[in-house]
């Protein structure tokens, strides 16, 4: 399959899945009213619905989804190893970190949310830089990325702890569970730039990250500019995750599922993988978020939490993989 | 060895134990210990000011409804040592301390005051006189049962205002039918908007086709209520419905507890628009 294919292919699947996704809700909503709504010719009610509260849901999943399978295939191919993404390497909950801090603190605003957020995931994903460059060891990276992401747990928990009230336990408990329920577009409005920012780097990384699969030697040879590669990365995956923390608390898994899926189809090319990855990305949470609103649960599971349980065991099947290959 | 600090728990304890007295409930209990912030409101509202040794941390933040008086007291953490340490004759709680520390607290001579959880009005009236008479103020306990019944016939004769009302907090949980809220909205004369029964989230959808006349805005005075990003409270439709109604502000410190202090709320959504 090329390149252009997979990525049509993915396109239709993802507005298939957004309009899919906008057919699901609390009030029954005919296909026919759906199209009408959104074609803006719907009853006033629906058109509400449609434009206001399930098309931002869609999009707010969607665009979360494409910030993590992006910054995980940046970071799979920045660091040469398919089980770097956000969520293992405990950048997703140093995002969450900071925003928590921030709530904490009483300083929580939209934009100080989202910037704290992103700042807690570029601290991340820099100090995962430094080490990548003292240690080739896959495992030492990982470990690292475990214990950064232990240690954000670990100081949410002290929050928790020390929570104010008994009322705003659940607003810092939600950050680690992950949803896009009620978000609107002026969330999406919120991180677009920063998610912009954040694609634009990887967009530019590309040819170098591609370059890179055959070795540092081989890409300095080839002309790439290591530092400025990694910079690009790390700056990519601050800027992605922090944005989709800040819409949807921390999420994980999607960065690794996602570019494990479409590697074998791209050559295993980190560059080519990037596009294709987001989009997956993308459609797997519009998915996810259908699933947790069709399963019958007293109270709506959380995203994150469906996330973890499909993607934490695709986690562990494709370390076993890499082990048996090795 | 045993510690030092365990020795005097334990001796504390026996003491406790042997000074206990089997107290009539027309006497007067001395030395109450309050565990969370509702049993704090039953304390600083129903006891003599002698009779408290000790408040919640809870006592004297926004969300508690005698805040102003709980400065006078000392606070003490719902554990058991900090407890013991207090040598209580009493201690009083709703959820305060975790599941296990009646049993212990029993075990070691110090009396329990449970107080149950109101489901409706009629119990929220009996919780006042069973735990007046428990801290010996059974007259107290009477006098604020008569000036319930008092101010709930008040709003009766006020007859049906008519309205749809909601009771939304700024966390996004409405009251539906059945339960405290829903029984002081319809005794406030007006009908509940929320249909469901008991508590649940706002359903923004709805919000689309229908809006209520009225919202009882539950929580939103605390310092965090307008920063929960995950509240639909938030989302732009929640948002006109709020400015498109009329809102009766209800503070979190009168409904959290389900005390008698409730009917605060039930007379605010009753009020003329101009007095809300």
């Amino acid at each position: 399959m090329t390149d252009a294919r997979l990525v049509v292919g993915l396109v239709v699947a993802a507005v298939g899945a957004v309009v899919a996704a906008c057919l699901i809700g609390s009030t029954p909503l005919p296909m026919g009213r759906v199209f009408a709504a959104l074609t803006g010719a719907g009853a006033p009610g629906d058109v509400i619905v449609i434009w206001e509260i399930r098309l931002p849901r869609a999009l707010a999943a969607f665009t979360v989804g494409v910030a993590l399978g992006a910054s995980g295939a940046a970071l799979q191919g920045l660091l040469r190893n398919p089980l770097a993404e956000p969520g293992v390497l405990g950048v997703s909950a140093c995002a969450a970190l900071g925003a928590t801090l921030v709530l904490f603190y009483g300083a929580a605003t939209g934009l100080t949310v989202a910037l704290a957020a992103m700042t807690g995931a570029l601290a991340a994903t820099a100090l995962l830089a430094i080490a990548a460059v003292r240690t080739s060891s896959v495992v030492t990276l990982i470990l690292i990325g475990v214990g950064l992401s232990s240690f954000a747990g670990a100081v949410m928990a002290l929050l928790l702890n020390l929570a104010p009230n008994p009322f705003s336990l659940a607003d810092l408990m939600n950050w680690t569970l992950g949803s896009v329920a009620n978000r609107s577009v002026n969330d999406l409005a919120l991180a677009a730039p920063f998610l912009a920012g954040g694609l634009l780097c990887f967009a530019v990384a590309a040819r170098s990250l591609s370059a890179l699969a055959l070795g540092e030697e081989t890409a300095f040879g080839l002309g790439v500019d290591l530092r400025r590669t990694r910079l690009l990365v790390v700056a990519g995956a601050g800027l992605a995750t922090g944005a989709a923390v800040s819409i949807a608390g921390a999420i994980g898994f999607v960065g690794i599922v996602a570019p494990h899926l479409v590697r074998p189809f791209v050559g295993h090319d980190p560059g080519r993988t990037l596009l294709p990855a987001s989009l997956l990305g993308g459609v797997i949470l519009v998915l996810g978020d259908i699933g947790v609103r069709l399963i019958p649960t007293p109270s709506e599971l959380r995203l994150g939490v469906m996330a973890a349980l499909i993607g934490a065991p695709i986690f562990v099947w494709i370390a076993a993989m890499r082990g048996r290959r090795s | 060895m045993i510690p030092a600090r365990l020795l005097s728990i334990l001796t504390i304890a026996l003491l406790a134990s042997c000074s206990r007295i089997d107290n009539n409930e027309s006497e007067q209990t001395r030395r109450i210990v309050s565990l969370d912030f509702c049993a704090d409101q039953y304390l600083l509202g129903l006891a003599d000011a002698e009779q408290i040794a000790g408040l919640s941390p809870d006592a004297a933040k926004s969300f508690s409804y005698y805040r102003d008086r709980a400065g006078a007291f000392e606070t003490i953490r719902p554990r058991a040592e900090d407890i013991l340490l207090t040598r209580p004759d009493a201690v009083i709680r709703t959820y305060g301390g975790g599941p296990n520390i009646t049993r212990f607290l029993e075990r070691v001579g110090v009396r329990v005051i449970q107080i149950d959880y109101a489901v409706d009005l009629a119990s929220v009236k009996a919780n006042a006189q069973t735990t007046a008479a428990a801290l010996g103020q059974a007259n107290r306990g009477e006098t604020i049962a008569a000036e319930m019944d008092r101010r709930l016939a008040a709003l009766q004769a006020t007859g049906a205002l008519g309205g749809e009302t909601l009771y939304l907090t700024s966390k996004g949980a409405v009251a539906g039918r059945g339960g405290v809220i829903d029984e002081l909205i319809v005794r406030a004369g007006r009908s509940n908007f929320q249909q469901t029964d008991g508590w649940g989230f706002l359903d923004l959808e709805r919000l689309a086709y229908r809006k209520p006349d009225v919202i009882a805005a539950g929580f939103f005075d605390g310092p965090d209520a307008a920063t929960d990003k995950w509240s639909p409270t938030r989302h732009p439709v929640a948002k006109r419905a709020l400015e498109n109604a009329r809102v009766v502000n209800i503070p979190g410190a009168w409904t959290a507890c389900s005390a008698w202090f409730v009917l605060d709320a039930a007379e605010a959504i009753a009020a003329p628009e101009e007095e809300a």
